[in-house]
């Protein structure tokens, strides 16, 4: 009866949200060819990471239409997890 | 007094039965997704500290064929967008395009399976194994059999998810296809499951009732009485004759559970592509500071 009825669109969206995916799938592997200091490319190489797990979340997993409680308890754990996950890396990385 | 219990107990929760906003179904999804979350940030943070330790590390990018794997990234959001567009159709109802699309996923899912499965084998045949390849750095391959396989095997559990989800999606727009176009007798009478009839081949058999009704095959299995333990016949429906005009039984479908199941599948569909975002980033493309050649 609570249901949240969420909100109604075309399929097109999915094309969108696939298009940018592999965009951004083309832009991780391309900054692996560019020879850039190695922060800057793991620092690149995390943002795209970051931005693809957004898009999924948002609009495949449909966070962007629940409640905001919702995306708030679940991307919040999320993304401590992923602090704790970059930190590790950033000191493999001799980013610090 | 009891009034104002039931008041203050409204403003405190104020969630109502459904705090969420979505089923019990849904959230228990959610849940478990969260928990596999944290698995797998456990296995990549184990990862990540191993790849510390070690000083130096293989690359990644050498030892592997980034076009292989960037491939593999490529078929698995392919199948997510798919999958988004069943989710999409169940929601609206067009259930022929929900089967279509599921399909669709599962074939991404086997494609990925099997690219994947090549990359382990050429692995294998390069000298790798669980605690020792020829880099020198057992956690290099130990942590790439246990991460990979692990996400592998969620994919192999999401095929088999997804199949389930087509086979029912399939029996049940045909069990609603059959209720909307029931089969008939010769009177043109609907005969559902439960409906009086009468067996015209056997005259002196008294009354019996319909078991089953199979309206793609044409025939009805009813209980002849006093035959026995086994008396099941298959009989075509033209010969029975319904007694009565029987009420139709309730649908057999229900849409919010219907479109519910495809939806709950494909969150664990995208979280399996959600997680390789982070394996495909942290495993194969960010490069080591230190790097070590194979000791062939």
């Amino acid at each position: 009866m609570s249901e949240h009825k969420p909100a109604q669109h075309g399929y097109g969206i999915y094309g969108v949200t696939w298009f940018w995916l592999l965009v951004v799938t083309v832009a991780e592997i391309g900054v692996t060819l560019l020879h850039i200091p190695r922060g800057l490319l793991i620092t690149s190489l995390v943002v795209l990471a970051l931005i693809k797990a957004a898009l999924i979340m948002a609009y495949f997993m449909h966070l962007r239409w629940e409640r905001p409680v919702v995306a708030t308890l679940f991307s919040v754990p999320v993304a401590l997890l992923l602090l704790a996950l970059f930190v590790a890396l950033a000191l493999d990385a001799q980013l610090f | 007094m009891a009034e104002a219990v039931v008041e203050q107990k409204v403003s405190v929760w104020g969630g109502g039965v459904s705090p969420f906003g979505m089923s019990w179904g849904k959230f228990m999804m959610w849940i478990f997704l969260l928990s596999d979350a944290f698995t797998f940030g456990g296995l990549l943070s184990a990862y990540g500290a191993a790849r510390m330790t070690a000083g130096a590390w293989p690359n990644a990018t050498e030892i592997f064929n980034i076009g292989l794997v960037g491939a593999m990234t490529f078929i698995l959001i392919c199948s997510s967008a798919t999958m988004a567009v069943a989710v999409n159709a169940a929601k609206r109802g067009d259930h022929p395009l929900v089967e279509r699309f599921l399909l669709l996923t599962i074939a991404g899912g086997l494609t990925f399976l099997g690219m994947q499965a090549y990359e382990w084998t050429h692995f294998i045949q390069e000298g790798a194994r669980l605690h020792t390849n020829p880099w020198g750095v057992p956690a290099f391959s130990a942590s790439f059999f246990i991460i990979t396989g692990f996400h592998g095997g969620h994919v192999t559990s999401g095929v088999l998810y997804l199949m389930y989800v087509f086979f029912k999606a399939r029996a049940e727009r045909r069990a609603l296809e059959d209720w909307q176009t029931p089969l008939q007798d010769r009177r043109g009478r609907p005969l559902y499951p439960g409906a009086r009839v009468r067996v015209l081949v056997l005259p002196d058999r008294p009354e019996t009732v319909v078991e089953k009704a199979h309206p793609r095959i044409g025939r009805v299995v009813v209980l002849l009485p006093g035959k026995g333990a086994n008396n099941a016949a298959m009989l075509p429906a033209d010969a029975v004759e319904a007694v009565e005009e029987p009420p139709a039984p309730p649908s057999p479908v229900d849409p919010h559970t219907r479109a519910e199941r495809v939806e709950n599948a494909g969150l664990y569909w995208h979280f399996v592509d959600l997680v390789w975002v982070f394996i495909f980033t942290l495993m194969y493309l960010i490069p080591p500071a230190v790097s070590v050649a194979a000791a062939h």
